[in-house]
């Protein structure tokens, strides 16, 4: 479905992301980690193309994108969660929603997918005259979801889900991105802090470091990885201090853009 | 009482245009975050258009009407391409100050155009000494058609912003450009609509004041825009309904101060004078600021997102 290939990309004179190479294949959950500033944020934006591509390629169903500009790109099927939401405060929470359906021609359809989406999110239903000003976090995390939903993605990025959110909020959301991943099919790049509960949802797992992906596999592989445990789980500390941990990482640097496991073998080794 | 009436009835008129041209400035403010101060010039270059095609071709006034809108779409167009444009990612302030040049620019070619217009001149309409009789109260033709035009397009204006989808994409780049670039709204679309609506606005007030003051030069505009710069930082200048009872407001409070300063005065000076009214409307502007920093309305902020 998506496929990157040594994407360089930053903020001015600022080289945020130095050649990432990733694929995320149609109908999975790919969930990718890192810390604070690693530049998840910056990835997302720059497949959106919100952010322009400096150098590398990226391939939406076949097709290169990286120089589209970003209404092109949501007609194209890409969707985006951002992070902090940036829902529209002003316009009400049905307003949203139809901003998320803007590049649609069709009422009837729109409005069947509005009932769609409140049915993924009942909670929805009696605010949908309310400004989204008024929303609390969980809302309107729900809301910033339902109106990527109503441009009919066949890729959903989202940046951040539970950041601000309540555990119990996080996995009622979870639960619905689930149904929508297993059921409908629907493809999805999460970045998310709490590592443990991506991976536990996730089919395959991307972790970034400093702009560059040290670590790829499957989410049980990754959940065993020691450097993984102790960075991202806060899993009982190696004998290793952190600041080796950390100067480890370095070395677990994959090279090609070819999803693999050997990194995290490479990792058993370090 | 009827005096009253009468004094709270034009201010009405005279509000409704502040509340017209202090809509369009927070138009452009809220899609584009450009403090216009060159709003004013705008309308005066539409309006001193119309006069010319008036009295040089002497066209019929609503066929030279009806090209000077399609002007005013041209050159809120022009504008928006050639100067908002680039200047969009520039700081508020700056904007703010470059619109200052852009009305000196404005009102330069104007004045090099048509030099008649760098001194008052008659402006005719066919409304000119016509007038209305509502009970014992008095209404010029002209009044009446400004009363009637600014409620229309407020309705009409509103009716767009709510109900149709370009008009919810309008606010909703106004509320957030990222969220709506990411929605695929063509905001560069948008930021052009936007600067050709309220040229259009502008130009509209602008004959309506042209008509009931019926003299005109290049700079007629400059004192209402004081006015209706105020009316919309009344109002919040973030909020349209608010920019037309900020409007409303200044209006009123212009025509209750002439009824009460008229006929007296301090000293020698004259309390009648409108540039008395301007200062002491300024002043309670100010106070009114100090008071409520976010204007009559601004509350706290909703944002709990
Ligand atoms: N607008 C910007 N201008 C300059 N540098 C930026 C900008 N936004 C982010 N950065 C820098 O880019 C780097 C990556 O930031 P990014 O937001 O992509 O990280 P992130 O992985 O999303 O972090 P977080 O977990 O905190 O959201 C950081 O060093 C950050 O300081
Ligand atoms: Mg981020």
């Amino acid at each position: 479905m998506l496929r990157v290939e040594g994407l360089h990309a930053g903020y001015g004179p600022l080289e945020i992301l130095h050649g990432i190479s990733l694929e995320v294949p149609a109908g999975s959950l790919v969930a990718l980690l890192g810390a604070n500033g690693a530049g998840k944020t910056t990835l997302m934006r720059t497949l959106m193309g919100l952010l322009p591509t400096r150098s590398g390629r990226i391939l939406f169903a076949d097709q290169e994108i990286q120089r589209a500009g970003v209404e092109r790109r949501v007609r194209l099927g890409l969707a985006l969660v951002p992070e902090g939401r940036e829902l529209f405060p002003s316009l009400s929470v049905r307003e949203n929603l139809l901003m998320g359906a803007f590049g649609r021609r069709g009422r009837a359809a729109i409005e069947s997918d509005i009932e769609r989406v409140l049915a993924y999110f009942p909670a929805l239903k009696a605010r949908l005259s309310l400004p989204a000003a008024s929303l609390s976090g969980g809302e309107g995390q729900m809301l910033a979801i339902g109106r990527a939903l109503m441009g009919q993605p066949r890729l959903l990025l989202i940046d951040e889900l539970s950041q601000g959110l309540a555990p119990a909020i996080v996995e009622s959301v979870l639960a619905v991105l689930l149904r929508l991943n297993r059921q409908e099919g629907l493809t999805m790049l999460l970045v998310e802090q709490n590592a443990r509960k991506a991976l536990k949802v996730a089919n395959l797992a991307y972790v970034l470091q400093s702009g560059s992906l040290v670590l790829q596999g499957r989410p049980a592989e990754l959940a065993a990885n020691p450097i993984i445990q102790q960075l991202y789980l806060g899993g009982e500390a190696s004998a290793e201090a952190p600041e080796d941990a950390g100067t480890g990482q370095v070395s677990l640097v994959s090279g090609g853009p070819a999803i693999s496991n050997g990194a995290e073998e490479e990792g058993g080794n370090g | 009482m009827l005096a009253l009436l009468q004094i709270l009835l034009s201010g009405l008129v005279t509000g409704s245009l502040y509340g017209l041209l202090a809509l369009g400035i927070v138009l452009i403010y809220r899609t584009t975050g450009v403090l216009n101060f060159a709003y004013g010039a705008l309308a005066a270059t539409v309006t001193c258009f119309l006069y010319v095609l008036l009295t040089g071709p002497h066209l019929p006034f609503w066929q030279a009407l009806l090209l000077s809108l399609l002007f005013a779409l041209l050159l809120g167009a022009v504008v928006e391409r050639g100067f908002a444009r680039p200047l969009l990612a520039a700081p508020i302030l700056t904007k703010a100050i470059a619109t200052l040049a852009l009305a000196l620019v404005l009102q330069t070619v104007v004045q090099a155009l048509w030099p008649q217009l760098t001194s008052p001149v008659h402006f005719p309409t066919p409304f000119e000494g016509q007038a209305l009789r509502l009970g014992g109260l008095y209404l010029s033709l002209a009044d009446g058609l400004a009363l009637l035009t600014t409620a229309l397009l407020l309705g009409l204006l509103q009716l767009f912003l709510q109900r149709t989808r370009l008009g919810i994409a309008m606010r909703a780049t106004a509320d957030s450009l990222e969220a709506a670039r990411l929605m695929g709204i063509p905001v560069g679309l948008i930021f052009l609509f936007a600067w050709m609506l309220a040229s259009l606005l502008a130009a509209i007030a602008g004959v309506l004041i042209a008509a009931r003051q019926t003299v005109i030069d290049v700079q007629f505009m400059d004192p209402v825009l004081l006015l209706a710069f105020i009316g919309a930082v009344l109002g919040g200048l973030d909020r349209l309904a608010g920019a037309v009872v900020g409007g409303l407001v200044v209006g009123l409070a212009d025509n209750v101060l002439a009824l009460l300063l008229a006929g007296h005065s301090l000293g020698t000076l004259d309390l009648g004078d409108p540039g008395i009214r301007q200062t002491l409307i300024f002043a309670g502007f100010v106070l009114l600021l100090l008071l409520r920093p976010r204007g009559l309305f601004g509350g706290a902020a909703l944002r709990r997102v």
